[in-house]
């Protein structure tokens, strides 16, 4: 290599691709070419290679992907994925022979301009795939450590969420990727921006495209600037098209179409030189237009819906800032309202043809919620991994949830609900007589107290209170619905939880840890201003993101209360049987028949999803891999928990089995000895509970758990993210090995 | 629960393809694509283990392997004729410990006799392990058909099927 070096090669060296990545090799095609690039070097894929060997770390990262199929990982799980390789990344330690040639290659003079450390993978920039944005880049860096710490986040990107989740287009692979880096002097340009040779908006049309912002291009590039847009024709680059503010001074609409004009000109000529369209990124200073990255326009559509909606995802703090704002203090009170004035609604008084209106407009607002849910909520929970991983960046803590535990102070509505029950309980024990006669009620096979029940149990001794209590409970915290029934139509089963609940495990209270991470935190941030940002932003999006499930299920109870309001009317009328179950799905049918003056009975098309096995082999899951979620180790019997009916058999003690622990369904969990989730990631419900109890708990588990049967005896380890279940099967030895 | 919503969260649990139908292809095309075995033998001191060149039935429910009569095995065999036998991939996946699939077998080696039966042990042995035919030649020469009672499969390092011939 020109350098001597063995990591560090610079643009005019004759290096392939494959060494320096795309970015950089793109980069010194243009400087060869004439153009003006930065002062730039380029540390190649060899010192990638000889970071990841020195450190151990490709077996770390085979282990983290390996533990179950990328396929099959939500989102969130990538995302868990990609943090905990980051984690490790972060922590490990730079080839000295690495540093020592940066130190030569960075004189103080380009130190004190900055240095711009960015990707160059192997993969980037493609004609096919640009996967713009993919990877990380870092700006501004002035001294060696914060060089350091940039060099570490950008090979740490290879292995992030968003590059998991693009794993095959990019042949993302533990022995053969890697990420190379290209070093650039700063410039501080008086105007940057983006520029693509031909529209990417339209590419029939024989126009290009410019934005330009003043000052670093970094904010055009994160989306926190709002550019000007300039259209300019191809054959006379005279712009046809802008969006420049009324405000606007003439001389600076002035220097701006000269600029734009100059960096119209490099685009075609680049387009030439590439011999296909291209995007670049330029800054301009005193006239002069360097440009500081040039690929290929990629024409990628973008098939896959959820994968473009989860790169949404990831606002930047100003948008998650104004997100959290709007959450807070205009949706969530929105939402609560609603909720509150739709239980207010007497609908036994409403003639049939109001009925149907008002399933229809239950119906209607629930949809709505659902669509504000995943377009506001779910991008608002995002704040916790955004403030995670600075927590971590600045930290690098052993475990890299430990974030969580700046988090837990707010109180969120589970919290309370968790609070009543347990003082219920209290009143609901003390009361020898009321515990009685709900004992001998339950056995009755009752679901739900009648006016006499509720007399007699007010003539026990503490009865008035407990049934004060009671009531206050089931208004606040149970007018929510699991599983298309609502809670509050079930008094068996919030009175056998209250008969349980005394035995249930509370959290621990661990405020002094919280102040030490809290004093740490702030202690190693260089901009405490943005730290206690993000923490403000975690807490928030943290606390709210069980209140948002909470409030939307009291909006989809009410729909089921009005549901189950024409189900008797409809029985009544001999049109629908007792044993049909009904759906949301069907809220248009019933509503269709309380208008009907028909006799004849319904049809209603919804079924209920069938997840029980119907393979028949005598294959049987013996140990089943999953997340490790929370650790510690735990044998019980496996409850099943998929309705109000579950609930009420669910034995404390057991290990809860479920698709996911909803918060509709979480204060089950201290009753619980371990929890078992299909639904991965480390930062959803049941895993946010059971860490605070410290119950065991393995998710992200996936089909094999349909095998699990209610009753079978199960062991869990949470540390590893493993289920070893009871050997039953083909038992041909008296041993009972369960591991491997 | 809210169904939308948890749909949403979901969707792939619907396209899983860990179904046992799948497992058990994985488990016959490990078997049936691997040559080499290690045999587990014991006596009352000590568990013993040998590699051995196997041929596996269709229905994976024999495995042959030869061996001399003056061999350790052969004389633990004698002993006791519960094995263990466990075929893996890792001379594929060398540098990948999750991708490694491994399977432990669990059953009984009973040495092959009567002559139409070695005949037809030889033949198996030999169409798959043609190099053999010096050691099968041989009057030391023993064969041992192993009747497979149960198949455990390992794969992304710990999740384990079991799987019971009929």
């Amino acid at each position: 290599m020109g350098t001597g070096l063995k990591y560090i090669s610079t643009l005019d060296d004759s290096v392939s691709e494959t060494t320096i990545g795309r970015k950089s090799s793109s980069l010194a095609r243009v400087k060869k070419a004439g153009f003006i690039t930065p002062d730039s070097f380029c540390i190649n894929s060899t010192a990638y290679f000889e970071f990841i060997n020195q450190n151990k770390l490709q077996k770390l990262i085979d282990v983290e992907l390996g533990r179950k199929s990328i396929e099959e990982m939500r989102w969130e799980e990538l995302w868990d994925c990609g943090l905990r390789i980051r984690s490790q990344i972060l922590k490990a330690a730079i080839p000295d022979q690495l540093i020592k040639e940066i130190k030569e290659k960075i004189p103080p003079d380009f130190l004190k301009s900055g240095v711009a450390i960015r990707s160059s993978s192997l993969q980037e920039d493609m004609k096919n795939a640009s996967f713009a944005g993919l990877y990380d880049s870092y700006l501004n860096c002035n001294n060696f450590l914060s060089i350091f710490d940039a060099i570490l986040k950008v090979w740490a990107s290879l292995w992030s969420d968003r590059a998991l989740l693009y794993r095959k287009e990019i042949n993302l692979d533990s022995e053969n990727s890697a990420m190379c880096i290209l070093a650039q002097r700063m410039i501080q340009g008086e105007y940057s921006g983006v520029g693509f040779s031909t529209d990417p908006n339209d590419r029939t049309s024989d126009h290009l495209m410019i934005e330009i912002v003043p000052g670093l291009c970094s904010g055009l590039v994160d989306g926190s600037v709002e550019p000007i847009n300039y259209i300019l024709d191809r054959s006379n680059l005279e712009v046809i098209d802008s969006k420049e503010r009324i405000e606007k001074q003439h001389s600076t609409i002035e220097i701006n179409h000269n600029i734009v004009r100059n960096v119209g000109k490099i685009l075609l000529e680049l387009e030439d030189l590439f011999k296909h369209p291209v995007d670049v990124e330029w800054s301009s200073k005193k006239g002069r237009i360097t440009l500081l990255q040039v690929r290929p326009i990629s024409y990628r559509q973008e098939k896959d819906e959820k994968r473009s909606w989860y790169l949404t995802l990831t606002p930047n703090q100003k948008k998650l800032s104004s997100l959290a704002d709007e959450v807070e203090k205009e949706l969530i009170p929105k939402l609560k309202y609603e909720g509150n004035q739709l239980a207010l609604e007497k609908l036994t008084p409403l003639s049939n043809p109001d009925l149907a209106e008002k399933i229809t407009s239950r119906l209607h607002q629930l949809h709505y919620w659902r669509e504000v849910y995943k377009e506001k909520f779910i991008p608002l929970a995002h704040g916790v991994r955004e403030f995670g991983q600075y927590y971590n960046d600045n930290l690098k803590p052993q475990d890299p949830y430990e974030f969580i535990y700046l988090l837990k102070s707010c109180p969120r509505i589970a919290g309370q609900r968790f609070k009543a029950l347990k003082e219920c309980s209290a009143t609901l024990v003390k009361s020898k007589g009321v515990s009685a006669y709900l004992t001998t009620w339950l056995a009755q096979s009752r679901k739900k107290l009648t006016e006499k029940n509720i007399i007699a149990i007010k003539n026990e001794p503490n009865g008035k209170s407990f049934c004060e209590q009671y009531n206050l409970l089931k208004k606040k915290y149970f007018d929510i619905a699991i599983n298309s029934a609502c809670w509050k139509n079930r008094d068996d089963v919030i009175i056998t939880l209250l008969l349980n609940y005394s035995t249930a495990k509370s959290p621990l209270d661990d405020n002094l840890k919280e102040q030490q991470l809290l004093n740490q935190y702030l202690l190693t941030t260089d901009n405490a201003s943005h730290a206690k940002a993000l923490l403000k932003i975690g807490r928030l999006s943290w606390s709210l993101r069980d209140d948002d499930n909470l409030l939307l299920s009291k909006i989809e109870s009410q729909l089921i209360l009005a549901l189950n309001q024409a189900k008797e009317r409809l029985i009544s009328l001999g049109r629908l049987q007792r044993s049909v179950k009904i759906n949301e799905e069907d809220a248009h049918t019933i509503a269709q028949a309380l208008t009907e003056t028909s006799s004849k009975p319904i049809r209603l098309t919804s079924k209920e999803r069938n997840h029980a096995n119907n393979v028949t082999t005598n294959i049987k899951p013996r140990q089943i891999k999953g997340q490790p979620a929370v650790p510690g180790t735990v044998s019980g019997i496996a409850c099943r928990i998929s309705s109000l009916d579950d609930i009420k058999k669910f034995t404390p003690g057991s290990i809860i089995l479920c698709r996911a622990v909803d918060p509709n369904m979480t204060h089950l969990i201290p009753l619980s000895s371990g929890i078992i989730e299909q639904r991965g990631g480390m930062l959803i419900h049941g895993v946010i509970i059971a860490r605070e109890l410290g119950i065991p708990c393995v998710n992200g588990v996936g089909q094999a758990l349909d095998s699990v049967n209610n009753g079978d005896r199960l062991t869990i380890d949470g540390t590893l993210g493993i289920i070893i279940l009871e050997k039953k099967c083909g038992d041909i030895n008296s041993n009972n090995e369960s591991t491997d | 629960m809210d169904k939308k919503k948890f749909d949403l969260q979901n969707e792939h649990l619907h396209k899983n393809d860990s179904n046992k139908n799948a497992v058990l292809s994985k488990i016959r095309r490990l078997l049936l694509s691997e040559d080499f075995a290690i045999l587990c033998t014991k006596d009352e001191k000590a568990a013993y283990g040998s590699l051995v060149a196997f041929y596996i039935s269709d229905d994976l429910k024999h495995l042959i392997f030869a061996t001399p009569d003056y061999t350790n095995k052969y004389k633990l065999l004698n002993y006791c004729q519960q094995v263990s036998i466990v075929v893996d991939d890792r001379a594929k996946h060398q540098n990948k410990i999750s991708n490694i699939s491994a399977i432990t077998m669990n059953g009984q080696a009973t040495q092959v006799t009567g002559k139409d039966n070695i005949d037809n042990a030889k033949a198996k042995l030999l169409d798959k392990h043609g190099y053999l035919d010096e050691l099968t030649a041989s009057d030391s020469c023993v064969f041992f058909n192993v009747e497979i009672k149960r198949c455990l499969y390992v794969t992304h390092i710990q999740e384990v099927y079991e799987w019971v011939p009929d």
